[in-house]
């Protein structure tokens, strides 16, 4: 795992739209609806799961691994760390979350 | 009183002196032209449409050969909305398609109450099927045929969708039918009644297969989206009916509206209740008569 990967999963994530009315789950398919920017995105379960805890409060990609390993009956995490790395990246790039810096 | 009640004088005269209104489902369409070739079509295509009873018309078409120097070559026609060009002029042949591509676009940009799509609507037993795909996918020959088949007409073009119940909307228009289809939906039914059909188009050769009666009668009656199908014609195809999962169907229909991103949270919302309520399919054809029997299937 590279240093950026790290912080991936070391640094805190905050949901930047209301992820409740604006997606839809069909299986292990995702919707989502950026009302802030008004695209829409496909992807999966596992985004689910990380945008659900999102919603609740903002989390660490470590704790939202620790969720979705939980959520799953896994007692490892470590097959999940890099699908979630990669997700938390394109959430980014779809300006769906945001790094939480340390000045807020 | 319908079109076909006038006499093609009576209509010709009128539509050249004044403006004939008519109503086409949701929306009242006032036409003024002096073109003889497109009045002739739209007498056709349009003569079983009730003239409107009202002063008001949501959409005003005027098609004109300007009268500047190109007149005297490579003559053009305008169509005019409100008295402003829009889209490109095209040769006189070609007024029909203009006229009928015009008026989609104007559709498309009054009807914002509705999630718009770029699709065919047909319906039988009660389940609307939308036919949606990219021009050139065969949506519109497999509308035609599936009509001859008994399914009823809602729309060629535009799948126009109440956000209020996910019902479709009926607004039965002239189904466009391009190149080698225009011989093989003659030839499928020889009742059936075509326009003169455009070449060099843009699109290849154009012509429009007339509406039947009791379509537009029905133009009121909304019915149940059940059915999504994304056809695709290929002349090596096997036929295939393959379950598409919602969320590539939900994304795939996105690409084919014309105001989801416009209507933006609520088109989301109606989009999600329409992908949730359909069954959803990919549709390989090769045989127009063997594709038709087969969507039988679906809803018997």
């Amino acid at each position: 795992m590279c240093i950026q990967d790290n912080k991936t999963l070391t640094q805190h994530w905050h949901l930047l739209f209301d992820y409740t009315n604006n997606h839809q789950l069909w299986e292990d398919e995702l919707v989502i609806y950026n009302p802030n920017h008004g695209d829409t995105h496909l992807s999966n379960i596992i985004a689910d799961s990380a945008l659900k805890s999102l919603q609740h409060k903002p989390c660490s990609g470590n704790e939202l691994l620790h969720n979705l390993s939980t959520e799953m009956h896994l007692e490892s995490s470590t097959q999940l760390t890099e699908p979630m790395i990669q997700l938390l990246l394109q959430l980014e790039s779809q300006r769906l979350i945001k790094r939480i810096s340390h000045h807020e | 009183m319908r079109i076909s009640d006038l006499s093609f004088a009576e209509f010709s005269n009128r539509i050249q002196a004044d403006t004939i209104s008519l109503d086409i489902g949701l929306i009242t369409l006032s036409i003024h032209t002096s073109l003889t070739p497109l009045i002739k079509n739209l007498y056709l295509l349009y003569g079983d449409y009730p003239l409107s009873e009202s002063n008001f018309a949501d959409i005003h078409l005027n098609l004109i050969r300007p009268k500047n120097i190109r007149r005297y070559f490579r003559s053009q026609v305008l169509l005019l909305l409100d008295e402003q060009p829009i889209l490109n002029p095209m040769p006189p042949e070609c007024a029909l398609p203009l006229f009928e591509w015009g008026l989609n676009w104007c559709i498309v940009r009054i009807l914002h109450h509705y999630l718009i799509l770029h699709a065919a609507v047909v319906e039988k037993n009660g389940h609307g099927l939308i036919i949606t795909a990219p021009s050139g996918s065969g949506k519109s020959t497999l509308c035609a045929g599936l009509i001859n088949n008994g399914w009823r007409l809602l729309s060629d073009e535009l799948a126009i969708i109440d956000a209020n119940n996910i019902q479709l909307t009926p607004l039965p228009r002239p189904v466009g039918l391009k190149n080698q289809s225009i011989t093989l939906i003659h030839e499928l039914n020889s009742n059936n009644k075509l326009s003169t059909t455009a070449h060099n188009t843009g699109k290849g050769s154009v012509a429009f297969l007339k509406p039947e009666k009791q379509h537009i009668i029905n133009a009121n009656t909304s019915v149940k989206a059940s059915i999504i199908l994304f056809p695709q014609y290929h002349p090596e195809a096997k036929l295939a009916l393959i379950a598409k999962s919602k969320g590539l169907s939900m994304m795939e229909t996105i690409k084919n509206s014309f105001n989801y991103g416009i209507l933006g949270q609520q088109g989301f919302q109606i989009m999600r209740n329409l992908i949730d309520q359909c069954q959803t399919y990919d549709y390989h054809y090769r045989h127009l008569e063997e594709a038709t029997d087969h969507l039988e299937t679906l809803v018997t």
